[in-house]
């Protein structure tokens, strides 16, 4: 069984991340760090919440742990359960807990996946308690100065089941992501994708294109994180209409009129 | 619905009008054994009729029902838009005659006569010029092809070409052209350095204006929309290049001019052929009557629609003079179909 350093290391982030700010999202996030204050992100789908939260953990210098949310997720599955190990029953900590101890950045991705009773183990440790009592142990935990938490979700996704109540939301300092300026998200599918400039463009300029459909039937439009993907295609030798059809049209419908439409968008750019 | 639900309904959507209560009971009557879904949805035509004619309205409300014997509830607005167009342009009674038999008149010609209805495409089309306008453009088939820069207008079918893939093509490409000219801000609103003004009204198009100030608008408006339709040919080989690599490849038909040669009907049809063709067929005729460093703007895709508004009176004077008889071209891309 891994020490609980060898599972710290498994989430330090020694590399840096490539992260392009599209404002002062980094400075904020810092000076929540500081004042110990917890983060909320919240954007579209692969607009590079979770590579700002790498980022951010590299520049920190603490392991970033984490949590997929999911509507299957307990209070357990965060905090920690008794798991049977050679006849004996053995306290395992869960990401949450073990974020406590070693002051790490614990960071719940799509918050509002899990329920309600799950999410509300956060509050104490959202405010300026910063303590999680671990009950099965009998144990009050006192987060570290360096502990962070840190919450993400897509308001796209919202409804009335799936929302975070305003007294978790009101615990967090917030910050908006969106798609980047087409300039820097072609900087950015550049880098990340492989592709030349002019390429970037053009694949950037079809994204922003998806991203008017809402009205048309398409609740989002492409990601960034999509143009990347048909980047690496191309950069691999697929042609660029086929790149872009499965790697950025394909998933973003099952409408085949909808998939014909974004398919005369790509015949036309590229 | 009820008889007296169905006619507060309609006072409430033709109101301040006050109808005679015997017209109104009289095309209500039929709606009676009608669903509310489908009484919505034909008296939903009414606040855009009933302004245009009271008669067309009744008329309109008097034949639905039958209509939707063989319509669909989707396909209503687009009849309806047939009917206005039609009234606009012959009439009462040609309005009158095409509702009365909504097969032959409306469903035959859906179903296209060999070519390529709008209502086959449409559904591609749509969702795709909105992605490349990033607005909410609406489309209506109407007999020419235009925008108003909220909706664009085109034919409800082409058979340009034999193939139909073809004519899909060139349906993508007046969607998209007509997009451009909003995008390169064809519709001056505020007149451009020089030219005169001629209304304060902060609604009122200074291009309209403009136009009608001419001894003959069709000329003047030829003019400005094939200089425009040359800015917009470089702005999609920009912004659209496989768009237009695909189009070039297209043949389209020679259009034969009415005009007599070296008059402006002749000229402007051939730079509108030149708008298929290669640079070097249009620059040369560009050259006719443009400068050489005009020219270079227009090819070089940094003209602008001030450019063209000012290159008007020029051109208009130098081809007024040679075609007392201007025949107007048919615009770009919809010429011949």
């Amino acid at each position: 069984m891994k020490t609980i350093e060898q599972r710290l290391d498994e989430h330090l982030i020694t590399v840096e991340p490539y992260y392009l700010a599209s404002g002062n999202e980094v400075e904020i996030a810092l000076s929540a760090h500081k004042n110990k204050l917890p983060l909320l992100l919240k954007g579209p789908t692969g607009c590079g919440k979770t590579r700002f939260m790498q980022y951010l953990a590299w520049k920190l210098r603490r392991p970033l742990i984490t949590v997929s949310c999911h509507d299957d997720l307990s209070t357990s599955d965060l905090v920690g359960r008794y798991l049977i190990r050679s006849g004996e029953a053995v306290w395992i900590d869960g990401p949450l807990t073990l974020a406590v101890r070693a002051g790490a950045i614990c960071y719940l991705d799509e918050i509002v996946e899990a329920r309600k009773d799950t999410t509300v183990v956060i509050h104490p440790l959202a405010d300026d308690r910063r303590e999680l009592p671990v009950e099965k142990l009998g144990e009050l935990l006192t987060a570290p100065p360096e502990f962070m938490i840190s919450v993400s979700y897509n308001p796209g996704y919202q409804s009335v089941l799936k929302d975070l109540k305003p007294s978790t939301r009101q615990r967090f300092v917030a910050i908006s992501f969106d798609y980047p300026h087409p300039d820097q998200e072609a900087m950015i599918v550049c880098k990340e994708g492989g592709v030349e400039k002019e390429l970037a463009d053009s694949l950037v300029k079809l994204a922003g294109m998806t991203r008017s459909l809402k009205e048309s039937g398409l609740a989002e439009g492409a990601s960034t994180r999509l143009l990347i993907q048909a980047g690496k295609l191309i950069q691999d030798g697929i042609d660029i209409q086929t790149a872009c059809r499965v790697a950025v049209i394909e998933p973003l419908s099952d409408d085949p009129e909808l998939l014909a439409a974004l398919q005369e968008m790509v015949s036309s750019i590229f | 619905m009820k008889l007296a639900a169905l006619s507060e309904r309609f006072y409430s959507l033709v109101s301040p009008d006050i109808p005679n209560e015997w017209d109104v009971e009289e095309v209500m009557e039929p709606f009676i054994e009608e669903s509310d879904k489908v009484c919505e949805v034909i008296l939903g035509h009414i606040p855009v009729i009933w302004p245009v004619s009271h008669s067309l309205c009744y008329d309109f409300l008097r034949q639905a029902p039958e209509a939707l014997t063989h319509l669909s509830l989707e396909q209503l607005p687009r009849w309806a838009g047939v009917i206005l167009d039609i009234y606009e342009n012959e009439g009462l009674h040609s309005a009158q005659r095409f509702m009365q038999d909504v097969v032959k008149n409306h469903i035959s010609k859906l179903e296209g006569s060999g070519g390529l209805a709008l209502t086959s495409v449409e559904k591609r089309l749509l969702p795709y010029i909105r992605g490349i306008a990033r607005e909410e453009l609406q489309v209506v088939s109407a007999r020419e092809t235009y925008t108003d820069t909220a909706t664009i207008y085109v034919p409800e079918e082409l058979r340009l070409f034999q193939d139909n893939d073809k004519n899909f093509l060139l349906y993508k490409l007046i969607f998209t052209y007509q997009w451009g000219y909003i995008a390169c801000g064809s519709f001056l609103h505020t007149a451009p350095e020089g030219l005169p003004l001629f209304s304060d009204k902060e609604d009122c198009l200074w291009l309209r204006e403009f136009l009608n100030s001419f001894a003959h608008p069709p000329l003047a408006r030829d003019i400005y929309h094939l200089l425009e339709s040359i800015r917009v040919k470089f702005f999609l080989h920009k912004e659209l290049p496989g768009l237009m690599r695909a189009v070039s490849k297209l043949r389209f038909p020679l259009h034969s001019p009415v005009a007599t040669e070296g008059t402006a009907g002749v000229f402007l049809s051939r730079i509108q052929q030149g708008l298929t063709g290669d640079e070097t067929t249009l620059h040369s005729l560009l050259r006719l009557h443009l400068t050489p460093s005009e020219c270079h703007r227009y090819l070089d895709g940094k003209a602008t629609a001030q450019d063209s508004a000012r290159l008007v009176p020029r051109l208009y004077s130098t081809l007024e003079e040679t075609d007392h008889d201007y025949i107007p071209v048919p615009p770009f891309p919809s010429r011949d179909i």
